[in-house]
């Protein structure tokens, strides 16, 4: 007698609204908002885990990934636990971006369902004319036709077409049935140029816990300090905020009936039964901007305890937290901001010891850069630091990843799975995200050929002005008796000099791009930044030592004034 | 288009938090009372002095506003309250008619919080659009850096639509993290930065000319028994480096620089170039020279059709033409002279 029973298919629809089984290892995902996003978390978010989004210095692309979260949630009717310090959570919640093809807040309709901003680009080239002699044309091909059925490499993971209309104008009439579990959508196409409606505003089950306030009424339930001599170093005086906000965290999951492990009632009613899993919700935890300045907090340790509780919490109910974190306010004492906006605060990477997953956001706002390079594309880069990995050696995206394929072969990247060193997170592609009118999306980029597709290398007239030159010229005038070893203090001093040559207003020039990394500096075809460094070190030949040593204290010497311009860059 | 700075100064790019940031090496002073000086005339100018002298900085103002004066220099450690200024101290000094001093509070550096409550005070007694400068904030965060930040995003709470902060910070002054530098905790300059709707850096354009003719010429000068090359302020020029975040949320960055007009004194924005010196060519990479220019267009032969050309070439028939309209199936119609042999014809090999 077989022991195996057959899989019937009731039984899987027996899930939580909105989440989905990993094909991989069977966990249970919910979506994040973002469906490239999805994708690289090896099909979406694992339900009790925690995902750390570091956020970029200038814009606010880390919290525009939280609303997707959050709006992804109230679609899928789950609760939303908003957290925020800085702004206001009301405010997030109101600024939630609306469903594409549906009516929006402002009362704009939507004219059918728009979700290809592709579309448009593909539209405009057509216009232009291209007067192409190659039979590359992407409409038609008329002497390679045999490739047109080729599958496309996929830079970019496209989200569901949503379901036409029915089911989100279908209002909820009294005594109606709530739609069931299976018609809400696992990542709905959402649309950002539209606002949350009111309707679904209303009923959303949000949770708004504003820290700064909490902060307020936690001092004043211990009396006011501020009369007599308030020592701030005190610690027995100072607030404890994230105490305070993992105190609330934990009422809400409890209330909910959202933990498995903790209930309501203390005294054991045994005679209540579990909630049937297809009832049941996910609890969303977003958090705004977690340790920005606006925390305050006793010691260091706060937020690490606060994370392992969070952790700890989560892992036994159904919830999952998206955390954005300003990391690039952190850094060494000796590094305050890397030049590629990425850190090495130890700071920074305690916490994401402490998280399941951790990316981070570096975007290219304000980077001045040439119309034709890749990056012009993107609106800037996206790292994957970590993905969730739970009762595994190998994250599922290795396998899933469309994005990150982590297991292609022949990519001239790691060998394949065994030469892979287990599965390293960070994935074999680099990712760029882009935010279009209306959706925000990661897809992958690659470098694209060196000094520019349409450039030639032969000549090096100052004219053409190709980076290959450049990069030709500058290393032709070093000496070569300084050029390695005092090419670390020149460059250093060439990076701090990135800034003063750059131009106001539409014209690029070498040292214009502040701040990019390395990668990011090769993608808008710049030289790599040692190589300016050549020149500096190109002192006269005996002492070039000397020399550089002349210009680095006053460069590197006290961190303020070697701060002082690494500071600008990022 | 006019600089950025420039478009900040006369307000036509709106920016509620003005930092600028400077060092030892070059002061941002002017620029900082020269974006007071551009207030409009109808906002009320709130001046947080911790680092000159209120009667000096009220001389340095040109024009009529209603001022209030935060005093943080007079008494800042709170020691003697014999030094500090009062509405009729300072009116008395002041003896122009024209400077309209609404009232002068004193706070002590120690303890920043209760300079944030009295800085609320005077906010909240305002009507009108405002515009505060802080002189510098150094020595409120070698005070207090948290404590700080607050001050500084409370009063952000307070402003209204064309009130604007304008903060000078000085980077290289140390504030009171330093001394215990804890990776934990966030660094003031990037903390302000943070919330700082324009961040403008001054730097000296003496040192930069100095750089750039270094790159020109390939060689760092050697000056006879000179180990350290400082350039002190340059006071009539300096470079800044600007980053204005728009309310629409690009983010715009460029360098731009100043220099006093000599006949008027006053501030004239110009291009980096003219401040700095001509820049080595290699660096002026043009923005249209680096598109991908047509290849097409620099070769002795022509490669451009015409378009009668362009019709004949769409209208050949190429080989496959036809095929692509069909599945590329193999339509097999045999010949009388073909054999239906079903046996394989290998059979009979004996290998």
């Amino acid at each position: 007698m077989s022991s195996f029973k057959k899989r019937v298919p009731s039984a899987q629809a027996s899930l939580p609204a909105g989440c989905r089984l990993s094909a991989y290892n069977g966990q249970v995902l919910i979506s994040t908002g973002v469906p490239s996003l999805d994708d690289i978390l090896g099909g979406g978010l694992p339900v009790g885990t925690i995902l750390l989004i570091q956020e970029d210095r200038q814009t606010s692309y880390g919290q525009l990934l939280l609303k997707y979260f959050l709006r992804q949630g109230i679609v899928a009717g789950d609760k939303c636990v908003v957290v925020s310090g800085d702004e206001s959570p009301e405010a997030i919640v109101r600024s939630l971006m609306g469903i594409a093809g549906e009516e929006s807040f402002a009362g704009q309709v939507q004219q059918g369902v728009d979700n290809r901003d592709d579309e448009e680009d593909s539209k405009n080239r057509k216009k232009k004319g291209i007067n192409d002699d190659e039979d590359s044309d992407q409409d038609r091909l008329t002497i390679a036709w045999r490739y047109s059925g080729l599958k496309k490499f996929e830079s970019g993971v496209e989200g569901r077409q949503p379901a036409i209309s029915s089911r989100v104008h279908r209002a909820p009439v009294a005594g109606e049935a709530p739609p069931a579990a299976s018609q809400i959508p696992f990542c709905e196409q959402f649309d950002l140029t539209t606002r949350i409606s009111a309707k679904a505003l209303e009923s959303a089950d949000t949770t708004l816990i504003d820290s700064g306030e909490l902060l307020k009424s936690a001092t004043t339930d211990n009396g006011d300090n501020d009369g007599d001599d308030y020592d701030g170093n005190d610690p027995k005086n100072r607030p404890d905020q994230y105490r305070n906000v993992l105190d609330r965290i934990r009422e809400t999951l409890i209330e909910g009936g959202f933990s498995t492990t903790l209930t309501k009632d203390a005294v054991a009613k045994p005679a209540q039964p579990p909630a049937k899993l297809a009832e049941r919700h996910i609890c969303r935890i977003g958090i705004n901007s977690i340790a920005s300045p606006s925390w305050r907090s006793k010691t260091p340790h706060d937020l690490y305890k606060f994370l392992h509780a969070l952790r700890g919490l989560l892992r036994f109910s159904f919830g999952a937290a998206v955390i954005t974190i300003p990391a690039h306010l952190y850094g060494t004492v000796d590094q305050r901001h890397a030049f590629d906006g990425s850190t090495t605060s130890p700071f920074i990477h305690r916490i994401e010891q402490l998280c399941d997953a951790s990316v981070r956001i570096e975007s290219f706002a304000g980077a001045l850069t040439n119309a034709s390079s890749a990056a012009s594309a993107y609106h800037g880069l996206f790292h994957v630091h970590k993905v969730p990995v739970l009762n595994a050696l190998i994250p599922s995206s290795t396998k899933l990843s469309i994005l990150l394929d982590g297991s292609a072969k022949g990519s001239g990247g790691p060998s394949g799975p065994g030469g892979n060193g287990g599965g390293s997170s960070k994935g074999v592609n680099n990712l760029g995200f882009k935010v279009r009118r209306k959706r925000f999306a990661i897809e992958t980029f690659h470098l694209p050929p060196e000094g520019g597709v349409g450039q030639r290398r032969t000549s090096s007239e100052p004219s053409s002005s190709s980076s290959s030159s450049l990069s030709q010229r500058k290393s032709s005038s070093s000496v070569s008796s300084s050029g390695s070893t005092s090419s670390s203090k020149g460059s250093f001093k060439k990076k701090a000099k990135e800034n003063e040559g750059s131009a106001s207003g539409g014209r690029v020039d070498a040292h214009s791009v502040p701040g990019a990394s390395g990668v990011a500096r090769k993608m808008m075809g710049l030289p790599p930044v040692g190589i300016q460094g050549a020149v500096s070190s190109g002192c006269s030949t005996g002492d070039g030592h000397s020399h550089s040593h002349s210009h680095a204290p006053s460069r590197s010497g006290g961190s303020s004034i070697g701060g002082n311009s690494s500071l600008l860059d990022f | 288009m006019a600089p950025v700075l420039e478009r900040i100064l006369t307000g036509k790019e709106p920016s509620p938090c003005i930092l600028v940031k400077d060092t030892l090496e070059q002061s941002g002073q002017l620029l900082g009372f020269e974006l007071l000086n551009n207030t409009p005339k109808d906002h009320a100018i709130i001046l947080v002095c911790a680092e000159t002298d209120p009667v000096h900085l009220v001389g340095l103002l040109k024009g009529e506003y209603a001022i209030s004066i935060v005093d943080a220099y007079s008494n800042p450690l709170g020691w003697t309250p014999e030094f500090e200024s009062t509405l009729s101290s300072l009116q008395a000094v002041t003896k122009q008619p024209r400077i309209n001093i609404a009232s002068v509070e004193s706070v002590s550096l120690r303890d920043v919080r209760r300079a944030n409550k009295t800085l609320a005070n005077t906010l909240l007694k305002q009507t009108s659009s405002f515009t505060i400068y802080f002189d510098s904030i150094s020595p409120f965060l070698a005070s207090s850096v948290p404590d700080t930040f607050n001050l500084l995003r409370s009063v952000t709470g307070f402003l209204s639509d064309s009130s604007r902060i304008i903060a000078v910070h000085h980077e290289d002054v140390p504030d009171a993290d330093a001394f215990h530098p804890d990776p934990s905790k966030p660094y003031a300059s990037n903390s302000l930065a943070h919330i700082a709707t324009t961040l403008i850096t001054i730097k000296s354009s003496k040192a930069i000319k100095q750089d750039q003719e270094d790159l020109r010429k390939g060689i760092v000068s050697n000056k006879e028994f000179a180990y350290l090359t400082v350039h002190g302020n340059v006071w009539d020029s300096a470079v800044c480096d600007v980053e204005h975040k728009r309310k629409s949320g690009k983010v715009a960055r460029e360098t731009n620089a100043y220099h006093l007009g000599s006949s008027t004194g006053d501030v004239i924005f110009v291009n980096v170039w003219d401040v700095v010196g001509d820049m080595p060519d290699i660096d002026r990479l043009d923005l249209e020279e680096s598109q991908t220019a047509d290849p097409a267009a620099n070769l002795s032969f022509n490669l451009n059709l015409t378009q009668e050309q362009r019709q004949a070439k769409n209208d050949t028939v190429l080989p496959y033409l036809k095929t692509q309209e069909s599945t590329g199936a193999i339509y097999y119609e045999p010949d009388a002279a073909d054999d239906f042999d079903d046996d394989d014809p290998d059979e009979d090999l004996t290998i």
